[in-house]
């Protein structure tokens, strides 16, 4: 009796498994309206364009109704040149920039673009002197402010940075670092794929120019092997939950569109960043032509915020720069998130919270009256 | 207890996506497996590159752009738009010197006045 008990089949639950299955099948296209739906749903923050400049956008977004700007000094976003920069903004509830300006900042961002052909044989110099340089200038004239703050995400935070050295911190009143690689030889796998031995940066670039999105697109699934996987789940899952739903195709839309790189800037960041991991080794950036960004001419304030569980900056890459800054203020925060944590507003347990975006509106608050040693 | 078929298989495919998961991570960081891998992208380049060259004369003699034909074309288009930013940059300038230098008048005209 007691084995016939063991071996009863549950029937309820296989009912319930069976009609969740033809629902999943039912919803099937419902579920290509909520992707398309969510695609309407992002960037949900009005904005206005500044100018353009080849595949450069400068965005500038005024304040919302019933938000005061409080700060001082203007924010001016870096976003990474590997995605779009809509992470910064996905959808309502989720947009760190909507958050920002809610704190009382006025916002700026620079959006990379797709590059042209011409674009792919601009140097890294020429994308932080020319395109962020100008960004700054224009700031400056639109805001009436006589500096800004500069905050970059993930590859952005790097090119936030080295703009602030070439610059010599000029017309900057603060830089906020965001999950931002500054050691490259860390235990990280893009650290490991990049290696002289594996990779030919020449031979890819001289025969591409600009990098394809395909081959972001092929390679940063293997940083986590079982994320589609996964994916495919949490879609049965949870494929009932409109609202769950349009925020996870967000996201996915935004991590499965990568945009092309610019050829000559890649090869730069490979070859010095990733090979000869320049900035940790010697806290400078050679640009050619005795043009050196040394991390030493940084003399403003830095909040360095890294993410614990990061697989594409792990911590140990991105809190190297608080050392290295020898001339500035630099704060470090870590948080026990991923690497999209900071932007979406996002705990480890994929809830929603304030506190890494209070963090960063608390810095700005006390930057804000800050003034630069003459 | 009953026996839920859903839930065994449930958990195997969690077994089974830990183990390959392991096993796969195990290998995208297994120097041998990265060679043959770089391998095959420097061979799939070394073909790009011979089709380029073999399109290349055969786009010239139809009269059709080539790649490098359209970077030039870009690049003076670029330059035309940093150009007009330029120009743009220092009307906006100007223009706020404009507002100054009109806003300095007030204090001659007084003094004028005074003297009147």
């Amino acid at each position: 009796m007691q084995n016939q008990a063991e071996t009863t089949v549950d029937i309820q639950k296989i009912a319930e498994e069976i009609q969740k299955f033809n629902g999943f099948l039912k919803n099937s296209e419902h579920l290509k309206e909520l992707r398309e739906s969510a695609r309407k749903k992002m960037s949900p923050t009005p904005r206005e364009v500044l100018y353009r400049e080849h595949s450069t956008t400068l965005y500038y977004y005024p304040p919302l109704a019933g938000y005061e700007t409080r700060l001082s000094h203007p924010l001016l976003i870096i976003p990474s040149l590997v995605n779009k920069p809509c992470i910064m903004d996905l959808m309502k509830g989720e947009s760190f920039i909507g958050a920002m300006l809610q704190g009382g900042s006025s916002v700026y961002m620079l959006e990379w673009g797709e590059p042209t052909l011409a674009q792919s044989r601009y140097s890294l110099y020429k994308y932080l002197f020319s395109y962020i340089g100008r960004a700054v200038r224009r700031i400056i004239t639109h805001s009436g402010k006589d500096s800004l703050n500069l905050a970059g995400y993930c590859l952005g935070g790097a090119l936030s940075v080295l703009y602030s050295a070439l610059a010599r911190s000029q017309n900057i009143n603060s830089l906020i670092t965001m999950v931002t690689p500054v050691n490259f030889h860390d235990k990280g796998l893009l650290s490991f794929w990049a290696k002289e031995e594996h990779f030919n940066v020449d031979k890819l670039v001289d025969t591409w120019g600009n990098i394809p999105a395909d081959f972001f697109a092929s390679c940063f699934p293997w940083l986590v092997p079982t994320a589609n996987l996964k994916k495919m789940r949490m879609i049965y899952d949870k494929h009932d939950n409109d609202e769950f739903m349009e925020a996870f195709f967000a996201l996915d839309i935004w991590l499965t569109e990568n945009i092309p790189f610019p050829g000559e800037v890649y090869r730069e960041i490979i070859k010095q960043g990733y090979q000869q991991n320049s900035l940790a080794s010697t806290g400078t950036w050679n640009f050619g032509n005795s043009v050196i960004a040394n991390l030493n001419d940084i003399c403003v304030p830095v909040l360095n915020l890294t993410a614990t569980y990061d697989h594409v900056s792990p911590p140990e890459s991105c809190s190297m720069l608080t050392g290295l800054l020898k001339n500035s203020h630099c704060q470090q925060r870590d948080y026990p998130i991923g690497h999209l944590g900071i932007a979406l507003g996002k705990d480890a347990k994929n809830k929603p919270t304030k506190e890494y975006w209070n963090d960063i509106l608390t810095f700005l608050g006390d930057v804000d009256c800050w003034k630069k040693p003459q | 207890m009953n026996f839920d078929p859903f839930s065994m298989h449930k958990n195997m495919t969690q077994q089974w996506e830990k183990m390959m998961g392991e096993y796969l991570s195990q290998q995208v960081r297994d120097p041998a497996f990265m060679q043959v891998l770089s391998q095959n992208m420097q061979q799939m380049l070394d073909m790009e590159q011979l089709i380029q060259k073999q399109l290349q004369p055969i786009l010239t003699k139809l009269n059709l752009p080539t790649k490098e034909s359209l970077e030039k074309l870009y690049e003076s288009l670029h330059t035309l738009e940093s150009k007009n930013l330029d120009l743009e940059e220092e009307v906006m300038s100007l223009k706020q010197e404009l507002v100054k230098i009109k806003s300095k008048p007030k204090a001659s005209s007084t003094k004028k006045a005074k003297k009147d």
